[in-house]
C-alpha cells in the first residue's frame, strides 16, 4: 500500500525523516558532531573535501482497514458486505506482506477492532475475525469514522475505508474528522449491480435496509432512468468530496471479480502500488 | 349458445378479484440500500393512497382473464355445426367408363372426383360406397377414412351399368339413417339410357359427369359360317360408328395368324355397315380388329372359332333320336365316333342321360333327367330371359323355342340362362366340374322341333360353340362379357331425379368448446403464476 510509514522500522515504506540504514540518499558537507564513520572517505581522496553520507530508513506502516457493516452493504442480490470483507481480508494480506501493522475495525450495530497482525503468520487469525463479521443495524457513518480511531494515536495511519458511502447527508464530516487526526485517508466505494441499475416496475413499497422507511412509489421507465442519473450524480459527488480533501477514492463493483477491484480498481486510484 | 348459462353467475368473480386488488392490493415491497436516493422521482402514481383503482397489471389481467375463461367454461357455451350427413357415392362402373377421351381413362377420372370428394367429408360422415356395374354392389360403408380404400381399389366392368338398381341402393342405406342429411352422389360418363322409372329417392341426387365425348367405333360382330356344301367358309364382320362425325374405318381380318383382308369403309354417323369376307375351309381361328384409334378399345377387336379346321370327333350317349343324329350329321366338319375308342371325344352329346362321371370334354346336355341333383334350381326366378345376341341364338326362329316345354323350373347355380321362358330355362350354358357345357331343357321329339330347321342350326350353333369354349379353355361363367351397348360412349341426357318428401331436418350438431376454454384458463393461470414467480 502506499504511504509514508509511521509504525516503526523493519517495515517496507521510506521512512519520513533520515535514520541509519543501507539505502543512501545524499551527500552534505561534514559538520562538527557528525559522526565521522559516516565520512565518504573515498570521496575525500578524490575531492580533498570531507562528506558526510545520509541514508534513509524503511519503516512499517501502520494500517486500518475500516469495514462498513451496516444494514445497507448487506442489501441486494450480490451484497456489498460479502466483497467489501473479501476486499478488507485482501488488503490485510498485501500489508502483511509488506510487514505493515494491519487492523481491522468494523462499523455497523456492533463496533469491534481486530489487531494488530503482522507478518502472514497471523493471517489466519485475521481471517477468523473478519468471518466473525455479521451485517445489521443503522450506522451514522460520520459519527462511526470518528469513533473508530478515537484514543489512539493515529498520526500516520493509513486509514482504508471500505463502505458503501450511503449517508443522506454524506460523509464529508467523517473525511473532516479523519483528516484533522492527521491519518492518511483512502476510500473505497463499494457499489452493487442493483444499486447502478435496478429492475423492477410497477407499484412497489421501498423500504430503506437501514431506517426502515418506506417509500410507495408507482416505478416506470422513466421513474428508473431518473434514479440512474441521480445515482450517477451521487457517485460523482462522492468521488469530489474525496479529492477535494485529498483522500483517494476508488470505486468498485460488487458484482465484478476481486481480482479486477486489486489489480484495475485500486492500482488506477493509487491506492496500491 | 350455452347449455348452462347460470354459470354466467360466477363472471362476479372476476368482479370479486377485482375488488380484493382494490381493498387489499398491497405493494410489492422491496428492500433498497438506501430509500433517499429514490425520493422525489417522477412516478406512475404518487402511491400516497392505500385505496385507490388498482393499475392494470399483468397479474391482475391473467387473473381477470383466467377466472373469465373458468366461468365460461362452466357455462359449457357451444356453436351449431351442420348435421352428420350420410354420402352415398355411386360409381358408374360400366365398360364406356374405360373410354380414353379423358386420361387416363374415365373412370380413373371419376374416382379421382370421388376421392377429392371423400376428403372433404368429415370424420362424422357416414359414405356408401356403391359400385354400379351390371350390377349394384355396396362395396364399402362407414367413415369416409374407412371407404377410401375401397375407392381406390375399385375397377370398371364391361356392361351396361345397373344405375337404376344403384340409386335404389343408396336410397335404401340412407333411409337407414334417419339422422343424418342424406345426399347421393353419382360418378358417371351418362353414357347409359335413362332408366324406365325412377320412384323417389330418400335423398338429391348430384351428378358428377366425366367424359362426354362420342368418337369410337367397334366392331360388334363377327361370326363365321361354313357353307352348307362344307367347301367354304365366310366370316361375317359388322361394324359400327357411334361417333356423331362421319368416320373412316379400317379394319384387319386374320385367320390363324395370317393377314386375311384389309379395307376401309366410310360409315356415316351412327350407323352400322356389314361385309363378308370368304375364308379356306381349314381356318379355325379367325380375329378383326379396327386398325385405326378411338377412345375405347374394348371394342376394336372380336375373335371367333370358325366351324372349319379338322374334323371333330363326337360321341354320342344315350338314347339320341334320329333327328337329334341327323342334326348332328349335318354339322359341317364333325363326324359321330361308332367304335368304342380310348381317346375323348372333341364332344360328347348326352341325350336323356346324365351319368354320375361325366366324360371328358365339352357335353351338349339334350333333354337331360329333371330328376338330376346338377339340375337343381337354386335362388329366386324361373330364368326368364333372352340373349339375343348370344352365339347359341344366332340365326333362330325365337318363336319356334318359346314353345318349347321345359323340364326344369329353376336355374342351376353352374348355369347361365340364354334362353327362357316363364316356365322355366331352356337354353343354358356354363361350366359344370369342369366341363364347359350346353343344356337343352327340353325334349325335341315331343314339340316336333327336331323336324324343323331350326333345331340343326341349334344343334350346330351348340357344336361351334362348345367345341370353340373348349378350345379356349373354359366357359367364363363368372367374368362379364363386353355388352356392345357400350360402345355407344356418347353422354345422354342426365334425368330428373325426384326426392321423397323431405324427411324432418336433420338436427344440426352442436360442437361444445368449454374443454377449450378450461385448457385456456388452465394454462392462463400458469402464466399467471409464472408471472409471478418472476415478480417475486
Amino acid at each position: 500500500m502506499r504511504g509514508r510509514a509511521r509504525g516503526g522500522f523493519g517495515g517496507d515504506h521510506e521512512a519520513r525523516r533520515r535514520a541509519q540504514s543501507t539505502d543512501f540518499v545524499d551527500y552534505r558537507p561534514y559538520q562538527p558532531g557528525d559522526d565521522f564513520r559516516r565520512i565518504d572517505w573515498n570521496l575525500y581522496g578524490r575531492l580533498g573535501t570531507l562528506e558526510v553520507k545520509l541514508t534513509q530508513a524503511r519503516e512499517r506502516l501502520d494500517v486500518l482497514v475500516v469495514l462498513d457493516c451496516s444494514a445497507s452493504m448487506a442489501c441486494g442480490l450480490a451484497t456489498n458486505l460479502q466483497f467489501a470483507v473479501e476486499l478488507g481480508a485482501a488488503l490485510a494480506y498485501v500489508g502483511m506482506l509488506r510487514a505493515d501493522s494491519v487492523r481491522i475495525a468494523y462499523i455497523g450495530a456492533d463496533e469491534a477492532k481486530f489487531g494488530p497482525f503482522a507478518g502472514r503468520a497471523q493471517l489466519r487469525v485475521l481471517l477468523d475475525s473478519l468471518a466473525r463479521i455479521a451485517p445489521g443495524g443503522a450506522v451514522d457513518l460520520n459519527t462511526s469514522l470518528e469513533r473508530c480511531i478515537s484514543g489512539a494515536n493515529a498520526s500516520g495511519t493509513l486509514v482504508v475505508l471500505v463502505s458503501d458511502l450511503l449517508a443522506p447527508g454524506g460523509i464529508a464530516p467523517g473525511l473532516e474528522s479523519l483528516l484533522a487526526r492527521k491519518v492518511e485517508v483512502a476510500v473505497v466505494h463499494v457499489v452493487g449491480e442493483d444499486q447502478l441499475d435496478p429492475h423492477f416496475t410497477g407499484e412497489v413499497s421501498l423500504v430503506d435496509a437501514e431506517s426502515g422507511e418506506a417509500i410507495e412509489l408507482g416505478v416506470s421507465l422513466e421513474t428508473l432512468a431518473a434514479y440512474r442519473g441521480r445515482f450517477q450524480r451521487w457517485l460523482d459527488e462522492c468521488q469530489a468530496q474525496c479529492r477535494m480533501r485529498g483522500v483517494r477514492y476508488a470505486r468498485v463493483r460488487s458484482d465484478r471479480p476481486l481480482a479486477t477491484a486489486m489489480l484495475d480498481d485500486l492500482r488506477s486510484a493509487g491506492i496500491l502500488r | 349458445m350455452l347449455l348452462a348459462p347460470l354459470a354466467l353467475a360466477g363472471l362476479l368473480v372476476p368482479l370479486v378479484i377485482y375488488a380484493i386488488h382494490w381493498l387489499f392490493g398491497t405493494r410489492r415491497i422491496i428492500r433498497v440500500p438506501a430509500a433517499f436516493l429514490w425520493a422525489d422521482l417522477p412516478q406512475v402514481r404518487s402511491g400516497r393512497s392505500r385505496r385507490r383503482i388498482p393499475p392494470f397489471t399483468w397479474l391482475l389481467l391473467l387473473q381477470l382473464a383466467a377466472a373469465s375463461l373458468l366461468v365460461l367454461a362452466l357455462a359449457r357455451p357451444t356453436w351449431a355445426t351442420d348435421a352428420p350427413r350420410h354420402v352415398a357415392f355411386i360409381v358408374d362402373a360400366s365398360g364406356s367408363m374405360q373410354a380414353t377421351d379423358v386420361g387416363p381413362t374415365r373412370f380413373a377420372a371419376a374416382r379421382e372426383a370421388a376421392l377429392q370428394r371423400l376428403a372433404a367429408l368429415r370424420a362424422t360422415d357416414e359414405v356408401s360406397l356403391i359400385r354400379a356395374g351390371n350390377s349394384a354392389t355396396l362395396v364399402a360403408s362407414g367413415s369416409p377414412e374407412s371407404v377410401k380404400t375401397a375407392l381406390q381399389a375399385m375397377q370398371p366392368g364391361l356392361t351396361v351399368p345397373a344405375i337404376r338398381e344403384a340409386l335404389a341402393l343408396a336410397s335404401t342405406r340412407i333411409d337407414q339413417s334417419p339422422g343424418r342429411s342424406g345426399q347421393i352422389v353419382l360418378f358417371t360418363d351418362g353414357a347409359w339410357a335413362p332408366p324406365d322409372s325412377i320412384g323417389p329417392l330418400s335423398a338429391p341426387v348430384e351428378v358428377v359427369p366425366t367424359g362426354g365425348g362420342s368418337n369410337n367405333q367397334a366392331i360388334t360382330s363377327l361370326v363365321v359360317r361354313m357353307d352348307p356344301t362344307g367347301l367354304a367358309q365366310t366370316a361375317f364382320v359388322e361394324v359400327a360408328n357411334e361417333s356423331d362425325a362421319p368416320a373412316r374405318i379400317s379394319t384387319r381380318l386374320q385367320a390363324d395368324g395370317a393377314p386375311m383382308d384389309e379395307r376401309r369403309l366410310d360409315v356415316a354417323p351412327r350407323t352400322r355397315a356389314r361385309f363378308s369376307v370368304a375364308l379356306p375351309t381349314d381356318a379355325h381361328h379367325v380375329r378383326v380388329e379396327l386398325a385405326s384409334r378411338d377412345a375405347l378399345n374394348l371394342d376394336d377387336a372380336l375373335e371367333a372359332a370358325a366351324p372349319g379346321g379338322p374334323v371333330r370327333e363326337i360321341d354320342v350317349l344315350g338314347p339320341a333320336s334320329d333327328g337329334l343324329r341327323r342334326a348332328l350329321e349335318s354339322v359341317p366338319r364333325t363326324r359321330i365316333r361308332t367304335g368304342d375308342s380310348n381317346a375323348p371325344a372333341d364332344l360328347s352329346v348326352l341325350s336323356g342321360i346324365l351319368p354320375p362321371r361325366l366324360p371328358a370334354g365339352p357335353l351338349l346336355l339334350v333333354n337331360p333327367p329333371a330328376s338330376a341333383g346338377r339340375l337343381l334350381g337354386v335362388g329366386l326366378g324361373s330364368g326368364e330371359r333372352v340373349e339375343p345376341n348370344h352365339p347359341l341364338l344366332q340365326g333362330l326362329d325365337l318363336t319356334t323355342l318359346q314353345e318349347q316345354a321345359p323340364t326344369i323350373g329353376g336355374v342351376p347355380g353352374w348355369a347361365r340362362v340364354v334362353f327362357g321362358t316363364q316356365a322355366g330355362p331352356l337354353i343354358m350354358e356354363g361350366t359344370l366340374e369342369g366341363h364347359p357345357v350346353v343344356c337343352l331343357t327340353f325334349d325335341p321329339t315331343i314339340s316336333g322341333l327336331e323336324k324343323s330347321l331350326a333345331f340343326p342350326l341349334l344343334i350346330s350353333n351348340a357344336t361351334a360353340f362348345l367345341v370353340a369354349e373348349a378350345e379356349r379353355g373354359a366357359i367364363p361363367t363368372n367374368t362379364e362379357a363386353f355388352d356392345s351397348a357400350e360402345s355407344d360412349i356418347a353422354p345422354r341426357p342426365i334425368p330428373a331425379f325426384a326426392e321423397a318428401a323431405p324427411k324432418a331436418e336433420a338436427a344440426p350438431g352442436n360442437a361444445e368448446v368449454w374443454p377449450w376454454a378450461a385448457v385456456a384458463s388452465v394454462a392462463v393461470l400458469g402464466l399467471e403464476w409464472l408471472v409471478f414467480a418472476r415478480r417475486g
